[in-house]
């Protein structure tokens, strides 16, 4: 990919361990309530999940492109486990300088309109949705509101589980609801807005693997169409054909070019996400608008094969519909940019978008 | 697996902010308060202004008068101008392609004689490729350039070459021998032209736009030196491809109808209602993204690569996406109750919409340009 010193045998490690778990059965046993424990493993055991967390707070502290790089890989293997959600954690947990135990820690994402409080014995109660597989995890970083800003809170998850459903992708997602659960650890720092800032990363991270996703979806195509033969001869000797995927690998390299500009951009800026609002709602609109258009091509092309689920293409398919949607979709992150233009007192572009 | 296609993202070095103040500071100046008397398109005016500014040339050796600087450098140089609608065409295409092609092929003594004066904004270059009957097929050409003892005599005519009426010299592609049954490449040289030799006409072709940017030009019996041939005769193909990355990534293949998406911002400032925030923001992201492609093509060529598949896909969705552009907007302004109160608008509305077609046909169409990435997919 496209993002300097990143270390290529890591990238080849990673890429190999996640090309080996990431199977279609797995996938498929996922959808149906298997939790892959043997494989999560493996994943933890690389040091993969907790990336950016540093050292002093019970992390491997890779070099922050590695983060990134990895979130890319797992997309591109559309690997049926929360390794980005659980780097995201990572990445919230050094922000709010929490020391997370060696477990699986994920985190809760609060809407605007519902918020978690603690109480003057330091339980928190509320209603929060939860990172896909929270199910499985045990523990989780929730949003807090005080009386005086938000924070961050670790807690032991004991909360009681909604209904689990499963997403687009066929991974387990439910909200929590928590009735005077005991915190664990609570964050010394105030955020001002501790939303935007689980959104702007995770919105970074999910553009990541979108691109990942469409990458691996642009390989399957052009493997097909150089095998699949039609009126005798490869489809890939078709002008149309042709013409669909030189398309699809416009999208695709749009992608994940301002995805990898996106992760610089937070890298540069510390994982503060001040000053980089451009360049993320960039990627996750792009993300989202081109990843459908990839899976249109995608699916085109292949005609009814790929629309089965013994063939891989529906595994990146459905992921990508289900990550646009989640740490803001296009429309959301559209809008934004659009009031970021009208907000201030000159709706002068091209500065901004040089910035 | 291994991706084929990459774009590296570019982090621009501190340095480059500066330039960027310096030639907005020189907009300011020279460019802004002068608008309606240099226009937007040819300005001999402008072109010796950007000559004396170090703006022509950036990146070309010294011994020449040029300034070796980086192409990241001139990337920016030339986005601030476009974004401005600057009148840059006057020597556009010498400073993009036809002085890296001289560099590369020429004489010494030609070499001497034409890039000092192109740095200074003095010579407009025009490009020689289409003909009558050959279009997209660049390898069809017929203009002929047979050698005598004079030199080479040029015979045939060029169609649709831009700004050949201001130019002071061509750079052409005629046939100096039949292709090959094996490479139908074979046969094609590059010739440096002086627009002024005897046997020259110049005929300027009306466009639906209004304006008459194209040309048919035509050459009976024009004869030129020998030395101003460039390159291998017969090999120009095998020249082409870092021309054509150099004409096919830059930042007018998305920036050409820009004006119209800050109409469109300008308008939302003053109706700050949340779908049509949504629907500016959207375009915003969308050029926010090819401008970064495009800027890791100039990035590539830095680094000394050609890279003519992703200069395609700059090409391919950028010009697709600006052509949209005058469509997009009007698609989100039209409904609104004030619309016909927005005379500004609609006259860049209008405007854009007027150039748009030519946009995915100039410089490779769509289809050509998706024919070279499908190679490089493996597909061909």
């Amino acid at each position: 990919m496209g993002l300097a010193n990143t270390d290529a045998l890591l990238a080849d490690a990673v890429s190999k361990l996640l090309r080996n778990i990431s199977s279609n059965e797995l996938c498929l046993a996922v959808e149906k309530g298997h939790w892959p424990a043997s494989e999560w493993a493996q994943v933890v055991e690389m040091g993969l999940p907790m990336a950016w967390l540093p050292e002093s707070l019970g992390g491997p502290e890779l070099p922050p492109e590695e983060g990134f790089t990895i979130a890319r890989l797992s997309g591109r293997n559309a690997t049926p486990l929360p390794i980005s959600d659980a780097l995201i954690a990572s990445a919230i947990a050094t922000q709010a300088k929490l020391k997370l135990p060696n477990a699986l820690v994920l985190f809760g994402n609060t809407p605007a309109n519902k918020t978690l409080v603690i109480d003057s014995d330091g339980n928190v109660s509320g209603r929060c949705r939860v990172t896909t597989f929270a199910n499985h995890a045990e523990y989780l970083m929730l949003p807090i509101q005080t009386s005086t800003g938000s924070r961050i809170a670790l807690i032991e998850n004991s909360g009681n589980q909604s209904t689990v459903e499963n997403t687009l992708a066929g991974e387990p997602c439910c909200e929590c609801i928590f009735e005077k659960a005991r915190v664990i650890a609570l964050s010394d720092e105030e955020f001002s807005d501790v939303q935007k800032t689980i959104e702007d990363i995770g919105a970074v991270v999910r553009s990541q693997q979108i691109a990942g996703a469409s990458e691996a979806i642009m390989a399957i195509c052009v493997n097909y169409v150089n095998i699949r033969e039609q009126f005798g001869r490869p489809i890939a000797k078709f002008q149309a054909i042709q013409h669909h995927l030189a398309a699809l690998a416009g999208e695709v390299a749009s992608i994940a070019c301002t995805a990898d500009v996106a992760s610089l951009s937070l890298i540069k800026n510390n994982f503060n996400s001040n000053g980089t609002d451009i360049a993320i709602a960039s990627a996750k609109v792009r993300a989202g608008i081109s990843g459908a258009k990839v899976i249109r091509i995608a699916h085109q092309v292949h005609g009814a094969i790929g629309f089965t689920d013994e063939y891989e293409l529906h595994r990146f398919t459905r992921r990508i519909w289900s990550w646009r949607e989640e740490f803001g979709n296009e429309m959301i992150w559209s809008r934004r940019l659009g009031q970021l233009v009208t907000n201030s007192d000159s709706p002068q572009l091209w500065p901004l978008v040089c910035a | 697996m291994k991706t084929f296609i990459e774009f590296d993202a570019v982090e621009l070095p501190n340095h480059l902010h500066l330039t960027r103040e310096r030639v907005r500071e020189f907009l300011q100046r020279e460019y802004l308060p002068n608008k309606s008397r240099l226009g937007s398109g040819f300005s001999p005016e402008f072109s010796r202004l950007c000559g004396d500014a170090g703006y022509i040339g950036m990146t070309w050796p010294k011994q020449y008068g040029g300034g070796e600087k980086s192409f990241l450098e001139r990337y920016i140089v030339c986005e601030e101008m476009l974004a401005a609608g600057a009148p840059v065409w006057g020597h556009w295409v010498a400073d993009r392609q036809s002085g890296p092609m001289l560099l590369d092929y020429a004489s010494e003594e030609i070499k001497n004689d034409l890039i000092p004066k192109m740095i200074a904004g003095e010579y407009c270059f025009c490009i020689g490729l289409s003909e009558p009957d050959s279009g997209s097929d660049l390898f069809a050409a017929k203009a002929a350039a047979g050698k005598t003892s004079e030199g080479w005599v040029l015979n045939g005519t060029k169609l649709w070459t831009s700004g050949a009426r201001q130019a002071h010299y061509m750079i052409a592609l005629m046939r100096t021998e039949k292709a090959t049954e094996d490479n139908r490449r074979h046969g094609l040289t590059q010739f440096l032209v002086p627009m002024n030799t005897p046997g020259i006409t110049v005929r300027p072709v009306r466009s639906m736009a209004g304006d008459s940017e194209f040309n048919e030009v035509h050459f009976d019996n024009v004869i030129i030196p020998s030395d101003n041939a460039l390159g291998e005769i017969n090999g120009a193909w095998k020249q082409a491809s870092k021309e054509l990355a150099y004409e096919r990534s830059g930042s007018e293949r998305f920036l050409e109808t820009f004006s119209v998406l800050q109409a469109l911002a300008n308008y939302v400032h003053k109706n700050p209602k949340i779908h049509l925030q949504e629907a500016l923001g959207s375009l915003v992201a969308d050029l926010y993204s090819f401008r970064q492609m495009s800027l890791s093509v100039a990035m590539m060529l830095e680094q000394g690569k050609a890279p003519m598949v992703e200069a395609a896909l700059v090409k391919d969705v950028g010009t697709l996406w600006q052509q949209a552009l005058p469509e997009r907007v009007r698609s989100i302004v039209g409904g609104e109750s004030d619309f016909d109160d927005q005379p500004e608008l609609r006259r860049d509305i209008n405007r854009m919409l007027k150039i748009a077609p030519k946009l995915t046909i100039q410089g490779g169409t769509t289809e050509v340009l998706r024919g070279i990435i499908a190679r490089g997919l493996g597909l061909r």
